[in-house]
């Protein structure tokens, strides 16, 4: 990537003071996609020295700084037995330790990758993330927001009350992208599910939460096949896709509920 | 733009692209122990120790490894001898490309898990492909290693 000029702002305050009004600066996460941008930047703005690379447990949520890196989700205790482990374990077989070593939080959310195991996750979780500018918002709202803001994300919120998850994905060969993944969290009676990789980017399956709040998993695997968009890419058919989501629901449903 | 890094126990002081990879700017400053295999952050073979951690050095910025400490093969000599050894002995040297990062990455797990069995070794050592296809012969000798290590 060609780029005239690297800066490593001290706060995602100055960050996006350096990004903002300036279509040629570009934020840098986890850096592992520099490689591949295309286009040259006038400016790489980093966030390595922001100070967002925090893990913050509190009574009713924990905090993800955005350049908490994979690895992170896998070894820190604090997310490591989150949710019965479900961030970890949805990141765990990607690639090898070393780019979970740099893959970041932030840079996966914000960078709406609709192959990412995380954001599956964190959509099932009903994780929240907090902007710089534009605040605390639902990560729903966040992914669908198709108007490109600059702004800087600086943490992704998670609710940390009794809840149990679960992780389900299929991969051709072990470290690959999945050809789907599915995540389903339980809070009391309700179920959210969220589904990704379609390839699409991750959507709730409203249809198969009712279904789960009932404690049908084989139904909430049909209505979510049912329900979602798939398509075909070179890794699985639509077809294919549909029918691996039904069985991946309903198992994910399944352990939630036993 | 100019970064120092403590590259292998010694202070350098390089002038780097800022969009250059830390990859291109270690064997431009002639280390070339550090392969470039995929350059898309697949292989492992570039692997080395940034501030003790393994990455993949074709995908950190090179402006990134500024004020901290870079360990390639070079900095292991030790443990590169005694793996290496374990890796001749078990046929598993193979043509050597992947060798470099494959050690630099073995040295990192045997810091960080205490006793590892195949199944997390096969775990950790994910993200570093063999194209000869060694994996068994490696896994005996990585074993082995980390046997005489104890």
């Amino acid at each position: 990537m060609a780029v005239r000029a690297y800066l490593k702002p001290r706060s995602p305050a100055e960050a996006l003071a350096l990004i903002e009004g300036d279509e040629r600066a570009a934020l840098v996460g986890g850096g592992a996609y520099l490689r591949l941008a295309s286009r040259g930047y006038e400016t790489a703005v980093d966030l390595c020295e922001a100070g967002l690379d925090y893990l913050r447990e509190e009574s009713e949520a924990l905090r993800i700084g955005a350049m908490v890196t994979y690895r992170r989700l896998e070894t820190d205790p604090a997310a490591r037995n989150y949710c019965g482990g479900l961030l970890a374990r949805c990141v765990g077989n990607i690639v090898g330790v070393q780019v979970r070593n740099i893959v970041t939080v932030g840079g996966t959310v914000a960078g709406r990758y609709a192959f990412a195991n995380l954001t599956t996750a964190l959509l099932a979780l009903g994780a929240d993330v907090v902007l710089e500018r534009g605040g605390r918002k639902p990560l729903e709202q966040f992914l669908a927001d198709k108007a490109l803001v600059r702004d800087v994300l600086v943490e992704v919120v998670v609710p940390a009350v009794p809840q149990r998850g679960a992780w389900q994905d299929l991969t051709r060969v072990r470290a690959d992208f999945a050809v789907l993944n599915a995540a389903a969290v339980r809070r009391g009676d309700a179920v959210r599910i969220a589904v990704g990789a379609r390839p699409g980017a991750a959507r709730l399956a409203f249809a198969a939460m009712a279904a789960a709040g009932a404690g049908d998993a084989s139904g909430a695997g049909a209505a979510a096949a049912a329900e979602l968009d798939f398509g075909d890419d070179l890794r699985a058919s639509a077809a294919y896709r549909r029918r691996v989501c039904g069985t991946l629901v309903a198992r994910a449903v399944e352990e939630v509920l036993a | 733009m100019n970064i120092s890094l403590e590259l292998n126990g010694r202070r350098a002081d390089w002038d780097v692209e800022p969009g250059e990879a830390l990859l291109d700017a270690l064997r431009r400053h002639g280390v070339l122990s550090v392969k470039r295999g995929c350059d898309t952050a697949s292989c492992g073979t570039c692997t080395v120790l940034l501030d003790g951690m393994p990455v993949p050095s074709c995908a950190v910025p090179a402006p990134r490894a500024d004020g901290r400490a870079v360990t390639t093969v070079e900095g292991l000599p030790g443990e590169a001898a005694r793996l290496g050894a374990c890796l001749a002995a078990e046929g598993a040297d193979q043509c050597g490309f992947c060798a470099p990062g494959l050690v630099v990455a073995v040295v990192a797990m045997s810091r960080e898990l205490a006793d590892p069995d195949e199944a997390a070794i096969n775990h950790y050592l994910a993200g570093n492909l063999c194209r000869c296809g060694g994996y068994v012969s490696q896994t005996r000798a990585i074993r082995r290693y980390l046997q005489e290590a104890r």
